[in-house]
């Protein structure tokens, strides 16, 4: 049975600060997935630009890491400690996945991060300007 | 039995082409026989020869008309192949160079949408993004997925 647990955040003014997502950050800064780690990560980063300017329009970072349970709740941790200064943020269970999803603004930010076991996916993408369809 | 003056004038009309074909087959009988002097031994050998139905010519006409006719048709026919294959090539091909090029443009043109993406695994980073756009395409793809997401969760807090 899937518990569902989602906590809409309504946060004032004041909380769109560069180090909103301070914990999750420092996380995904470090030198996970490094020669040394002892465990397997890739991270995956994806710059997409205006096809006219060459302007970055939205930059994603991708973190999968296997078999490392300690840094699994070490982001479950961050997550939960970064998400009251969002805008929004959405928190599931579903069985044995801890799923978040967390929005910044200004920029726009969405962080999602998806937990089972010792696999950790991040998903963290800075929106810098909308695309038109 | 002819005399020699009469074969003489046989084969001078033999020559000239106006024999008939008895008078042909005259000739071959006379010639074929071994009454022939020796001076007209070229000539008993030709009439053998014609007699035996011209082997050698015939075999050679033979081989060679039909050639020279083939060769001549086949030049027509290879000039004219050749000139519709090269008029299918360029119509088939055109446009797939179009589509290459058009392709190798999209393709320089994605990449320079993705510069600056790359990806690390196992410690090794690749930016080559011939190699990666495949992977990048997938995460900006998820992405918008996710972002589509957050808009949800926005437009429910009605921010």
């Amino acid at each position: 049975m899937k518990r569902l647990l989602l906590v809409m955040a309504l946060l004032v003014a004041g909380v769109v600060e560069s180090s909103a997502q301070k914990h999750i950050d420092a996380l995904l800064n470090r030198d996970i997935g490094g020669v040394q780690s002892g465990y397997q990560c890739t991270k995956r980063i994806a710059v997409k630009r205006d096809p006219v300017s060459g302007e970055v329009v939205k930059r994603v970072m991708e973190v999968v890491i296997n078999d490392n349970k300690g840094l699994a709740k070490q982001f479950i941790e961050a997550f939960k400690l970064d998400l009251p200064t969002s805008e929004v943020c959405e928190e599931q269970q579903r069985g044995k996945t801890y799923v978040a999803t967390a929005v910044w603004l200004n920029p726009k930010r969405v962080y999602n991060i998806s937990v089972t076991g010792a696999v950790v996916v991040v998903n963290m993408q800075t929106i810098y300007r909308e695309e038109e369809n | 039995m002819k005399s020699r003056e009469q074969i003489a004038e046989l084969v001078e009309k033999f020559l000239d082409g106006r024999t008939t074909n008895s008078e042909e087959r005259e000739l071959y009988a006379w010639f074929g026989s071994a009454e022939v002097p020796e001076e007209w031994s070229d000539l008993k050998a030709m009439f053998a020869w014609y007699e035996a139905g011209m082997p050698e010519q015939k075999l050679s006409r033979q081989a060679e008309t039909p050639r020279s006719r083939r060769s001549m048709w086949l030049t027509i026919g290879s000039v004219a192949g050749i000139a519709a294959s090269v008029a299918l090539i360029i119509t088939l091909i055109l446009p797939d160079v179009d589509d290459y090029v058009d392709a190798t443009h999209l393709k320089h043109q994605q990449s320079d949408i993705y510069k600056g993406s790359y990806i690390v695994e196992h410690g090794v980073r690749s930016d080559d993004l011939s190699y990666i756009e495949g992977d990048i395409e997938e995460l900006l793809e998820r992405a918008d997925n996710l972002e589509q997401r957050a808009d949800e969760l926005l437009a429910w807090a009605d921010i």
